[in-house]
């Protein structure tokens, strides 16, 4: 693997040359160097010393000479002097032997006889040995008692020498062979002491960089610098060890502290997030500010109340965000956020505030603010939270208005009942003069006829009153209010000169509603349009089916409806009113009750419908209200009082009203009936079961449903069903609360006939009952 | 060996031998050439000869001429010049036949000329026993008890040498001196 060490850290630089071979080449280089050295410096110094030698040779020889020629040269004996010479043959290298006089003539010489010849001796020169071409050259003086006599030379041939020298080298090689061949010898086992104890730190330090385990150790064999060596990064590892250990556990615990701060970031983002996602999509509008007031948030319901958007309405003051005046008085109201800031306290919104939104749009709103505090206590901001609270006014008022009535109710339930029965009384006697009028009394008979019309009003009247109380129960039966309609505002428009227009839709969902209390509200609209109306003005009667979705803005579940307007272009209501016009007695009418529009509320409440109003000043008004329709089909049109339909058998009435039972004793008289009447419950059964052992049994009993004081219709049906479970009996009342008049038939009773009733009522009731009874 | 190359030899020998005495070439009574080398010999024998210190002549070389003088004036002009290497200078005496052995006794060199060949042995009695080196060139003369007698041989002037005479008179006597004699005169040990 070729590796740069320098780029990676995990891998391991791949030795290229061993230590081995490293210590071997030093070694070898050193010894061989050495030796090598040693043998030229032999060499050379064998030369030199074989020079020197050679020339203190020769110059002892020349002394010896000298020394012993001085007489023969003083006496001039030359064949003394050679014989001298002559014991230079001894010297085998010595190849000339001569000796000049003081003048510097030859005096004697000696010449070796061998090939080739030595040269003629040189000329004299100054005593010294020089070496030329191979030979070494000797001057030496001839001395004696300090006298110069003359000069001695010998010349040598110092190829010998060379012959020594070769000798030398060859003895030196021998010795460099010899001595490489141990050097390798002990290197190659020497070696091992140095390069072992490393090339075993080596490995321990790769096995510690390949496998990361710190816990290796090298072994300390040698006390050397390798063994201290090894030690020390025994040491170093042991350092490395802890401190990876160390490292390891601060990384866990950083690891740790990492996902710890992570987790809570993560918790804090959801929080924050969801606190956002919150204030964003809570159902009221949220505002906040900066110290100075100016919006730093809006969430999406304040957005939509307001008309601003968040983007547009950020830095901007709060107050020209939301624009607050009074409900009633325009004026501007100050901001609770303006006080929060400048008290610091919790605040509350006055009522009656509108907002006016962007687009004009008024809502009423409720709401509070408070101050946004720094960790420091410092007021940073303030939020406000309103939401609108238009539609809870409009229940609070209605609220309001069904506990005016309730008031009404307790008071109407006081006098009606009571008045009623009077006016039962006088309406059943009217109606018997009136029938039993002999021929001829027409003037009799339009009295009559006019105290019959009065009576009818008054009974109106306590019927309106009767259906603020606690008895109001409308008695529903399936129709359509087409006709309803029609009768009710032909009748609330008879002798006023206000023409009313019809736009009824052809085939108008049927609807489950009392068409008395409904004709009633009819009548009450159509009259308040007719008087709000200019003489001469159109009221626009009308009446098309709806089918309300879940986005229909009208306190209504969904479902299928019948809406009913009214529509006058009169003189319309000033607002300020329009949130009072349902409660009780309020009118603005001098001769008005202030019951007209409290009857038609309740009613159409009381029928599970909702009533509503819209108008503007000098441009009329519509009233609204939806019913709902029915899947029933029609009820077969109850037939117009004309000829009365006569009857026989025995009837039963009991009233606690003696006025009641004297009157229906009479119209039963009259439409043919053989009555008999009884004052309670008690009286009742006793009559009744003496009738049926007498044989001459009641076809037919009128059922009183509130005794006072004693046992009511309900009860006696029971006890009568209990001596004859096929008794037929009608229940009469002039309350309509109690449920059994909305169904009679499922509490036994045949038919329901309300008080007070005139005859034709009573006997179209009888006809009815008695038919059906075969 | 012909006569005339032989005496060319000679006379190429004296000239070699005398070239330092060459300021007496013009002196007058010049010797005849065997007597030039002899009067060279002697000079020279005083440089070759151990010469024992003698009182009240330390630093003097006597070099005594006894009878009839051959060499001319050679040795005046080398008289003065210093001998061996002791420091002394040579003066040169010409005795008389009937010098007194005291007078003979203190010569280093002590020359017999050919003259006194018939008083030899009673000159040498003189001396006898003294370090005076004795020279002459008289046959005999080293067998009478001489020690150095100068002789011509092949046209060459050699010496014969008595060496029992040498160690007698206590003198030392330069090896060389005895291995260039032409003869040796020593007694018998055995």
């Amino acid at each position: 693997m070729d590796t740069n060490p320098a780029s990676g850290g995990t891998v391991t630089p791949a030795i290229r040359r061993t230590i081995r071979v490293r210590l071997m080449t030093i070694i070898m280089l050193g010894s061989v160097t050495v030796v090598a050295f040693t043998c030229v410096a032999f060499i050379v110094f064998s030369i030199l010393d074989y020079r020197r030698e050679a020339a203190e040779d020769l110059s002892s020889l020349a002394r010896i000479v000298a020394h012993n020629s001085t007489v023969a040269l003083s006496f001039g004996i030359p064949e003394d002097v050679e014989g001298l010479l002559l014991s230079l043959e001894t010297r085998p290298s010595v190849v000339l032997g001569c000796v000049y006089d003081r003048e510097g003539n030859l005096f004697a010489q000696y010449r070796r006889q061998r090939n080739p010849l030595p040269g003629d001796p040189p000329p004299v020169r100054e005593s010294g040995s020089f070496f030329e071409n191979g030979r070494l050259l000797l001057f030496a003086p001839i001395r004696h008692q300090g006298k110069v006599l003359g000069t001695i030379h010998i010349q040598d041939d110092l190829s010998a020498g060379w012959l020594v020298f070769v000798r030398n080298l060859l003895g030196a090689s021998f010795i460099m062979l010899v001595a490489m061949l141990l050097a390798w010898l002990a290197a190659s086992r020497l070696q091992r002491g140095v390069s072992g104890p490393i090339l075993a730190l080596t490995k321990t330090a790769r096995t510690v960089l390949e496998k990361g385990d710190y816990s290796q150790r090298a072994a300390t064999t040698s006390d050397d610098e390798i063994g201290v060596l090894a030690s020390t990064f025994n040491r170093m590892l042991l350092a490395i060890e802890s401190r990876d250990a160390e490292v390891r556990g601060a990384n866990e615990a950083l690891q740790a502290e990492v996902m710890q701060r992570r987790q809570a970031q993560e918790a804090l983002f959801h929080e924050k997030e969801l606190l956002s996602v919150t204030l964003r999509s809570i159902g009221d509008g949220v505002v906040s500010t900066d110290a100075q007031g100016r919006v730093t948030f809006i969430n999406r319901v304040a957005e939509t109340l307001t008309g601003w958007t968040e983007r547009e309405a950020a830095g901007r003051p709060l107050d020209a965000v939301m624009h607050l005046v009074h409900e009633e008085t325009g004026a501007l109201v100050e901001n609770p956020a303006t006080r929060v800031l400048d008290t610091g306290t919790v605040s509350g919104l006055a009522n009656h505030t509108i907002l006016v939104a962007r687009d004009g749009t008024r809502r009423a709103i409720a709401d509070s603010g408070a101050p946004i505090r720094a960790e420091d206590g410092e007021i940073s901001g303030a939020v406000l939270v309103f939401r609108d609270v238009t539609e809870e006014r409009k229940v609070e008022a209605e609220m309001t208005r069904i506990q005016k009535l309730q008031t009404v109710q307790v008071l109407a339930a006081g006098i009606a009942h009571d008045f009623n029965n009077l006016l039962s009384a006088i309406l059943g006697f009217v109606s018997l003069a009136r029938h039993s009028l002999p021929a001829g009394g027409e003037a009799s008979d339009g009295r009559l006829q006019k105290a019959e019309a009065a009576v009818a009003r008054a009974r109106d009247l306590t019927l309106q009153l009767l259906t603020f109380t606690s008895g109001g129960e409308p008695v529903r039966g399936t129709a359509t209010l087409d006709s309803i309609l029609r009768e009710a505002a032909a009748f609330a428009l008879r002798g006023a000169d206000t023409r009313c227009d019809f736009d009824i839709e052809d085939n108008l969902w049927p609807t489950n509603v009392d068409a008395g209390q409904i004709g009633q509200v009819v009548q009450n609209l159509v009259l308040n349009a007719d008087q709000a109306s200019n003489e001469g003005g159109t009221i626009l009667v009308a009446a098309r089916n709806r089918l309300l979705t879940s986005t229909s803005p009208l306190p209504l579940p969904t479902g299928k409806y019948v809406e009913v307007s009214v529509t006058d272009h009169g003189i319309g209501i000033p607002a300020e009113n329009l949130p009072r016009i349902f409660d009780p007695f309020f009118t603005t009418k001098s001769k008005g009750s202030g019951l007209g529009l409290a009857v038609c509320f309740s009613i159409i409440k009381k029928h599970e419908g909702h009533i509503e109003v819209e108008s503007a000043v000098g441009r009329g008004s519509v009233f609204r209200f939806w019913l709902h329709a029915s899947h029933g089909e029609r009820n077969v049109e109850m037939p117009v009082l004309g000829k009365l339909p006569l009857g026989s058998g025995r009837v039963l009435v009991m009233d606690d009203e003696e006025a009641i039972r004297e009157v229906a004793r009479d119209m039963l008289n009259i439409l043919g009936y053989d009555p008999d009447v009884s004052c309670d419950g008690a009286q009742t059964i006793e009559l009744y079961r003496r009738a049926l052992q007498e044989d001459r049994p009641y076809h037919v009993v009128i059922l009183d449903l509130t005794i006072p004081g004693g046992m009511g219709g309900k009860d006696t049906l029971r006890e009568l069903q209990k001596i004859n479970p096929d008794v037929r009996a009608i229940v009469s009342t002039g309350y309509s609360s109690d449920p059994v008049l909305s169904n009679p038939l499922e509490y036994g009773f045949a038919a329901f006939v309300r008080k007070p009733y005139d005859i034709g009522a009573l006997a179209m009731v009888m006809a009815g009952v008695v038919r059906s009874g075969g | 060996m012909n006569r005339c190359g032989a005496l060319l030899g000679l006379v190429l020998v004296a000239k070699l031998l005398l070239a330092p005495l060459d300021v007496l070439a013009d002196s007058k009574g010049q010797p005849a050439g065997e007597y030039r080398v002899k009067a060279a010999f002697l000079y020279k024998f005083l440089d070759f000869v151990g010469l024992p210190e003698k009182a009240g002549e330390e630093k003097v070389a006597s070099l005594c001429i006894l009878g009839k003088d051959p060499f001319g004036s050679f040795f005046e002009a080398v008289e003065g010049r210093p001998v061996g290497s002791s420091g002394r200078v040579l003066k040169v005496h010409r005795l008389a036949r009937d010098a007194s052995a005291q007078e003979l006794r203190k010569c280093a060199l002590l020359f017999v000329a050919r003259s006194e060949s018939e008083s030899v042995r009673d000159v040498l009695e003189k001396v006898r026993k003294y370090p005076v080196l004795t020279v002459s060139e008289t046959s005999g003369f080293v067998e009478a008890g001489g020690i150095i007698n100068l002789v011509v041989r092949n046209r060459k002037v050699r010496w014969e040498v008595n060496y029992d005479a040498v160690e007698e008179a206590g003198l030392r006597l330069s090896s060389q001196i005895l291995r260039n004699a032409v003869r040796v005169l020593r007694r018998q040990e055995d």
